[in-house]
């Protein structure tokens, strides 16, 4: 027993204190979401009709317009100033996969249509935020004196929707009056972003519905 | 398992009460994930802090407590694929392991610069799980019983302390449709020894 070195008076008080701040520094670095942009958020799904091959579709048709999905009773906030460029992306991929406009002076029915959707959601919640030694004021009622001052904030956010959906349209059911969904891509994010911020997310994430479904094409 | 929680606290206030000498520890550990942990989080994590408590019952042998937090983070931009389909988004994936473990060591002969020991604690491992996928979040905290084997040395040193370095595997099994987390440590810190 020899061998151990004594401890000094207070040494034990000396690593309980060391032992508390390291715990207060791991808290204070303890990692949230890790997502510090709004397009860090950005989440891209696809979805398709795995019978489907969609080599053989040639053309398709796409209306000049975005249809904006609002909850009945509400009013539609939703911006119209990305329509053109949201459009202009998928029309983009589409034709470098080798499908082709539809041409309205055509005889022929298009092979698939393409119908862009866009869609907001507000998403409410409340949030613990750590703070730090000058957060702490005392005052707190016996029982209540925070070991480590923090507070509750509420918080909101709105997120922004955009779906391509593709239609076969050669496939029209006439006794249930719709026409097949053959492939569908849903682009959800934060809203509130600035203007150069959501075209580059648009386009990023435009681009890639089409990349992770590499079925597309001719 | 609540039982043997129970016996064990039992015998440790029983040894601390009596034993003359005792040894407090506190360490940074850097933990290396393995199995369905690193499946989950991979590479070398570096938050995570330990406290402990031992006390000597004979010359060479104590028991204790010991106290850890270890953190495991991992982002990424990832594409996964599904049966119809694909989705793509940041991914967050973290580990929040508390193991609260009793402990046994064994001291062996040692030099006068190292003294070398090994020893095994038992106990709960309380892991939270989280994972955020774009602004969706899934997240899951169980208890889970574990078992750590150690290595460690013991390193005196002039000013009162002891430096303290060892290598503890833990591993926390299954619980319900939780699976196990299991990890290398490499924990270096300091230890108070107390003798009487």
């Amino acid at each position: 027993m020899k061998f151990w070195k004594k401890s000094r008076s207070g040494s034990l008080l000396a690593l309980a204190l060391i032992g508390v701040l390291s715990a207060l520094y791991i808290w204070s670095c303890y990692p949230d979401s890790g997502l510090t942009s709004a397009g860090d958020y950005d989440l891209i799904i696809t979805q398709y009709d795995p019978n489907k091959d969609f080599s053989i579709f040639v053309t398709y048709f796409m209306p000049d317009s975005i249809e904006h999905i609002v909850p009945e009773g509400e009013e539609d906030d939703i911006t119209r100033e990305y329509d053109e460029q949201i459009l202009a992306r998928v029309a983009k991929n589409m034709n470098d996969l080798n499908y082709q406009p539809w041409d309205i002076a055509s005889a022929d029915t298009p092979d698939v249509g393409i119908k862009v959707y866009a869609t907001s959601t507000k998403w409410q919640g409340w949030s613990y935020y750590p703070g730090w030694w000058g957060g702490w004021y005392g005052g707190y009622p016996p029982g209540w004196g925070p070991w480590y001052p923090g507070y509750m904030v509420p918080y909101e956010f709105t997120t922004g929707s955009v779906i391509i959906d593709m239609y076969d349209m050669k496939a029209y059911l006439p006794d249930q009056g719709v026409t097949p969904t053959i492939w569908g891509g849903g682009i959800n994010g934060l809203l509130g972003d600035s203007k150069s911020n959501i075209e580059y997310r648009l386009d990023r994430d435009i681009d890639q519905c089409f990349r992770q479904s590499p079925y597309l094409g001719r | 398992m609540k039982y043997i929680s129970i016996i064990l606290l039992v015998i440790v206030s029983t040894v601390a009460v009596q034993a003359q000498s005792s040894f407090f520890g506190m360490t940074y550990d850097v933990s290396i994930p393995t199995g369905d942990t690193e499946k989950y989080v991979s590479g070398v994590q570096w938050r995570g802090f330990g406290l402990e408590g031992r006390w000597y019952t004979s010359k060479n042998i104590t028991l204790g407590f010991a106290w850890d937090w270890n953190v495991f983070h991992e982002s990424s931009l990832e594409t996964a694929e599904l049966e119809t389909g694909a989705v793509t988004g940041n991914q967050n994936r973290t580990i929040n392991a508390f193991p609260f473990l009793f402990t046994a060591h064994y001291y062996l002969k040692g030099g006068s610069f190292v003294q070398p020991y090994f020893g095994i604690g038992a106990g709960t491992y309380f892991v939270k799980k989280r994972l955020d996928v774009g602004i969706f979040t899934l997240e899951e905290e169980k208890w889970h019983f574990g078992l750590a084997p150690e290595i460690g040395f013991l390193f005196p040193m002039d000013l009162g302390f002891n430096i303290l370095v060892k290598l503890k595997y833990n591993y926390a099994f299954e619980s319900g449709d939780a699976e196990a987390h299991s990890y290398l440590g490499i924990n270096v810190g300091f230890a108070s020894i107390e003798l009487f």
